[in-house]
């Protein structure tokens, strides 16, 4: 259901209601969209009740960025974060890095984490279809762990033969896991960034 | 701990019970919510708190257009589950309502008899 209600609120209020989803972005889709119409059409109801009203509605609802924190935690809460797909995750941690060196180094440490994960499975896959160009060597005093050119290697040299198969698919998981751990305490990162949360 | 904030951890502590009343006596949206439970439950943390309730399971919602509105508004009921949390906290409350205020009053008390008795 769509709700075209920005054009019936004051510019000030119009604002509120785009920082607000700018600031739900590490929520899913769907749940940004209910958020920022129900609040949306709370303004309004507020409005109707006149100005002095509507200015004590986004005074009491906070900042936006304090306001939206309030519904990750409430997201963390329900435990539905694990649920999130990892790509607005990644994309809110980078985005917030410049002002919060936690939020960069877990963004740029996923994404990392998942592109390693992502060549660990390629490798797996590609065994099978090149196997003389994908292994584990060992040179004198290197290693080589993944696909290469024809001929660079000595055959007699590698040490996993299929056993790679298994190994680069434990490694993408495990780089998944940790990029996904990392991508989670980016994000309550995300949510202590700025004011202090309420201790209990 | 200050006085306020004391205060403001109370009011945490009651919102989801209070809330859940709100909604056991008819379906309700937010603004209709906060008239009831304003003095308890704030603007700010009334619809972060309705957010996680729905997606507990607790509370199901539906968008719903009102005679002569120009929005639709948020509509928010008790889901068996919220019922059934709503009367275990309801339980609870009373017995915990019940504990606090004898011993509150039992304190008063004693404060009074020591002051007539110096």
């Amino acid at each position: 259901m769509g709700l075209d209600g920005t054009s019936s609120l004051p510019p000030v209020a119009a604002l509120y209601i785009q920082r607000l989803g700018w600031a739900l972005r590490p929520l899913p889709e769907a749940d940004r969209q209910q958020i920022v119409m129900e609040i949306q059409a709370h303004l309004i109801d507020r409005l109707g009740q006149g100005q002095a009203a509507l200015d004590d509605a986004l005074r009491k609802l906070g900042a936006p960025h304090d306001f939206a924190r309030a519904f990750v935690r409430e997201f963390e809460l329900s435990g539905a974060l694990a649920g999130t797909s990892p790509v607005p995750l990644v994309l809110a941690l980078l985005d917030r890095g410049g002002r919060s060196a936690l939020s960069l180094v877990s963004g740029l440490g996923a994404f990392l984490l998942y592109m390693m994960g992502g060549a660990f499975a390629v490798i797996a896959l590609l065994k099978p279809v090149l196997p003389a160009q994908v292994g584990f060597w060992r040179g004198q005093g290197t290693l080589q762990f993944g696909i290469t050119s024809s001929g660079t290697w000595d055959p007699k040299a590698e040490l996993l033969g299929y056993g790679i198969i298994p190994v680069s698919l434990v490694l993408a998981v495990l780089c998944y896991i940790t990029g996904t751990w990392l991508l989670r305490t980016g994000a309550r990162a995300l949510l202590v960034d700025g004011a202090p949360r309420p201790r209990s | 701990m200050d006085v306020t904030s004391w205060q403001t951890q109370l009011r945490k502590g009651a919102a989801e019970l209070v809330v859940l009343a709100i909604l056991g006596r008819g379906e309700a949206y937010g603004l209709e919510i906060l008239a009831a439970a304003g003095a308890v439950v704030s603007e700010g943390a009334l619809y972060p708190l309705l957010n996680r309730l729905e997606r507990d399971g607790k509370l199901v919602a539906r968008w719903a257009f009102d005679a002569g509105a120009t929005h639709p508004r948020k509509y928010y009921a008790l889901t068996p589950a919220g019922l059934t949390l709503l009367t275990e906290m309801r339980e609870i409350w009373k017995g915990f309502r019940q504990t606090l205020t004898t011993l509150v009053e039992a304190d008063e008390l004693l404060e009074g008899e020591g002051g007539h008795g110096s």
